[in-house]
């Protein structure tokens, strides 16, 4: 795989196509988990897994799925997935297994997974569809996490459950604070992005426009050379 | 699952799958023999073929086959990880308390007797620390719970004979909480200070938690910490009763009773009678009247058979309580340590407890509180309760003996219902005057003619408290 392919495609999972901040898809969980930041890299964790391997065996059977059964063949396979992350949690890390609840079998109905499935896996090889699983979510975790940091300090006064200060502020941790929170991230990223984006844009253009003038500078003394001759 | 669990469910499937093959097999050929009769029979070969019906199979032969090794995955998987009950009994147990890692439980046969109570919930497992340190106690509290669900927790108590104390709780599962998320994990465990109940004695935690008022811990939880409250009530009660910890009084002296009463009296069910329903007026209790200086009356037992109504007394705590069991009024049993010279005793004889009247709390029954002979009738102090007001009564009627029956010489309130300078007061005290001179024949043409507009429950309730008073004093000389 060429390197610049690879850069497009972590640049697409955790900036420019970031599931949480730019398609806006997974909120149950980003909402709803986003009270503690050890949850987020949990759920993080969790959701780059079953990301990876079901993208990896859906780009495998691509061209064995037939069209018409495409998506029941992509849920048994994802739940599949999350099913043995359950069992693995549950016997391994059962404290977090009891922190992420009900949210953890829901990763299978999880728009992020079923849409890189549908959308990426089924239409790219092998490589490129483990590169996207994996990008896909270090970006859904990096933006839980974030979330999950901002709530539980100003909502609890702790960071990764260590108490740092008295002093929070109880919207934060409730629901009303969770959307609250995930609109101004999702302002603020696409500020920033957009930003960044016009910077790029105007750089090429000037860039561009360098080398068209460089273009006409040279044209210009190819042609008094060819009148002097 | 083991391995030969999933080969079975393997070999299962394939049948499934052969069978669908058949059948599509079937309805493929059919419907392909019709084609062929209609058409010449050169051409079949390549009619056969439907291209439609092929893509379908195939389609439902892939996702079958995905079903198949996604199952035999997961068979494998669970048969790897997964968790036992007694691993997952343990990872409660280590949220609740802190044992050594070598300590092992063994599980107990739960009593039935008192496995379950009305009043909390039910206890569903039992287990001893094989170091004999503590017992982990599995309840189940359903009173006050949200949503008519329930609440199951783990409840560590020390195995102390004399002082008991709860040593940590973690909660296990729940059904209908839908706020239990509320009860943070920091209330749980075994830490001193933060965790709820801990360092409490099982004979005093029923009285610290409240759970019937409400008395909520501010998680916004209410009813869940209810449920939760009642089951480490549930969890003491089974302590208490069932396992023999810690001291228990009551327990002691309604065993001490029954085995008074000896095998005739099986069936009966003593009921524990409240002192405020047996004494009279507001500082002088019934219990007060009965002890020798030294033992004050701890306990009122009651109960009704086929052998009579029982009243049993119980004076004192611990191994020194002294008993005494009286059937249909005349005392027919008493514990070793007393002696018919005793204090207590001739109290007892000298003023009954008249349970076979204490349906107070019924509307307009009256209880006979006490009687005190005199020299020429009885002075009666006597109860009678309303569900309306005024809701109390309690007078002393002096009962003088005329030829054999009663008449009221004087009825005196000693404490009623009414707020103070209340106009209807003074109305029913009218009564208190007309009513004297009657007799059990005339006390009900009494009330007729004596009843005050405005009064009427107080008349209904001082009226009822002559008859009874009348009444026992005419059964009592009729012989």
């Amino acid at each position: 795989m060429k390197l610049k392919r690879f850069k497009e495609i972590a640049l697409d999972g955790t900036v420019r196509q970031n599931p949480t901040f730019r398609l806006v898809l997974g909120t149950c969980p980003t909402l709803a988990l986003t009270t503690a930041a050890i949850n987020c890299l949990g759920m993080g964790a969790a959701v780059i897994f079953v990301l990876v391997c079901s993208n990896v065996i859906i780009s495998l059977l691509r061209n064995i799925i037939p069209d018409r059964v495409r998506i029941p063949c992509f849920i048994v396979i994802i739940a599949t997935f999350v099913t043995i992350v359950r069992l693995f949690m549950d016997a391994f890390v059962p404290s977090l297994y009891d922190a992420l609840g009900v949210f953890l079998p829901l990763i299978v109905v999880n728009c992020i997974i079923l849409g890189r499935a549908e959308s990426f896996a089924s239409h790219n090889s092998v490589g490129e569809s483990a590169l996207d699983g994996l990008f896909m979510g270090i970006g859904f975790t990096l933006a839980i996490t974030l979330m999950g940091i901002v709530r539980e300090v100003l909502g609890k006064g702790e960071l990764f459950g260590l108490h740092l200060w008295n002093f929070k502020i109880n919207f934060f941790a409730n629901s009303a604070g969770a959307f609250l929170t995930f609109g101004v991230f999702i302002a603020l990223f696409n500020l920033c992005y957009n930003a960044v984006e016009r910077k790029i844009k105007h750089k090429r253009a000037q860039q561009a426009q360098a080398l068209a003038e460089q273009a006409d500078a040279s044209a210009e003394q190819t042609t008094n050379e060819v009148k002097e001759a | 699952m083991t391995g030969a669990e999933i080969a079975i469910l393997v070999v299962f499937l394939f049948i499934i799958v052969a069978q669908v093959g058949a059948i599509c097999f079937l309805l493929f050929y059919k419907r392909n023999k019709a084609k062929v009769v209609a058409t010449k029979a050169s051409q079949t070969s390549k009619q056969y073929k439907n291209p439609a019906l092929i893509s379908a199979v195939k389609a439902v032969a892939v996702l079958v086959c995905i079903c198949l090794v996604c199952i035999a995955l997961l068979a494998l998987c669970n048969d790897l990880l997964y968790v036992t009950p007694g691993e997952r009994f343990k990872r409660v147990v280590a949220k609740a308390y802190d044992f050594d890692s070598s300590v092992e439980f063994e599980e107990l046969t739960l009593n039935n007797e008192f496995k379950v109570n009305a009043d909390y919930g039910e206890i569903t497992e039992v287990h001893k620390a094989l170091d004999d340190s503590a017992y982990v106690i599995t309840a189940k509290g359903t009173k006050g719970a949200f949503n008519s669900g329930s609440v199951t927790i783990l409840v560590v108590v020390s195995n102390n004979a004399k002082d008991p104390t709860i040593l940590g709780w973690a909660l296990q599962e729940n059904d209908k909480q839908t706020f239990i998320s509320n009860i943070p994990a920091s209330v749980q465990g075994h830490t001193a200070g933060t965790s709820w109940f801990v360092g409490e004695s099982i004979t005093e935690v029923q009285a610290t938690v409240t759970p019937q008022t409400g008395a909520g811990k501010g998680t916004g939880a209410t009813y869940s910490e209810n449920a939760i409250a009642n089951a480490v009530n549930m969890a003491s009660f089974y302590c208490l009763n069932a396992l023999g910890l810690g001291e228990n009084p009551e327990g002691d002296a309604r065993t001490a009773v029954m085995e008074l009463l000896g095998d005739g009296f099986d069936g009966y069910t003593l009921s524990k009678v409240a002192f405020d329903d047996i004494g009279y007026g507001e500082d002088v209790p019934y219990a007060s009247k009965v002890n020798d200086g030294e033992l004050t009356l701890s306990f009122v037992f009651s109960a009704n058979g086929a052998n009579g109504a029982v009243v049993a007394y119980v004076f004192g705590e611990g191994e020194d309580i002294k008993v005494i069991v009286t059937v249909n009024g005349a005392v027919t049993a008493t514990s070793q340590n007393v002696q018919e010279t005793d204090a207590i005793y001739a109290n007892v004889v000298a003023y009954p407890v008249f349970v076979d009247t204490q349906a107070v709390g019924g509307s307009n029954i009256p209880t006979i509180l006490l009687v005190e002979n005199t020299d020429d009738g009885a002075i009666y102090y006597v109860r009678c309760r309303s569900t309306f007001t005024p809701t109390d009564y309690q007078l002393k009627i002096t009962v003088k003996n005329q030829d054999g029956k009663g008449v009221v010489e004087a009825i005196d309130v000693i404490t009623n219902g009414f707020a103070p300078f209340g106009p209807a007061e003074e109305d029913a005290n009218k009564l208190l005057t007309t009513l004297v001179g009657a007799t059990s024949a005339t006390v009900d043409s009494t009330f007729e003619s004596g009843k005050v507009t405005s009064a009427t429950e107080s008349a209904k309730l001082i009226t009822s408290c002559v008859k009874a008073a009348l009444s026992h004093f005419d059964a009592d000389h009729a012989n």
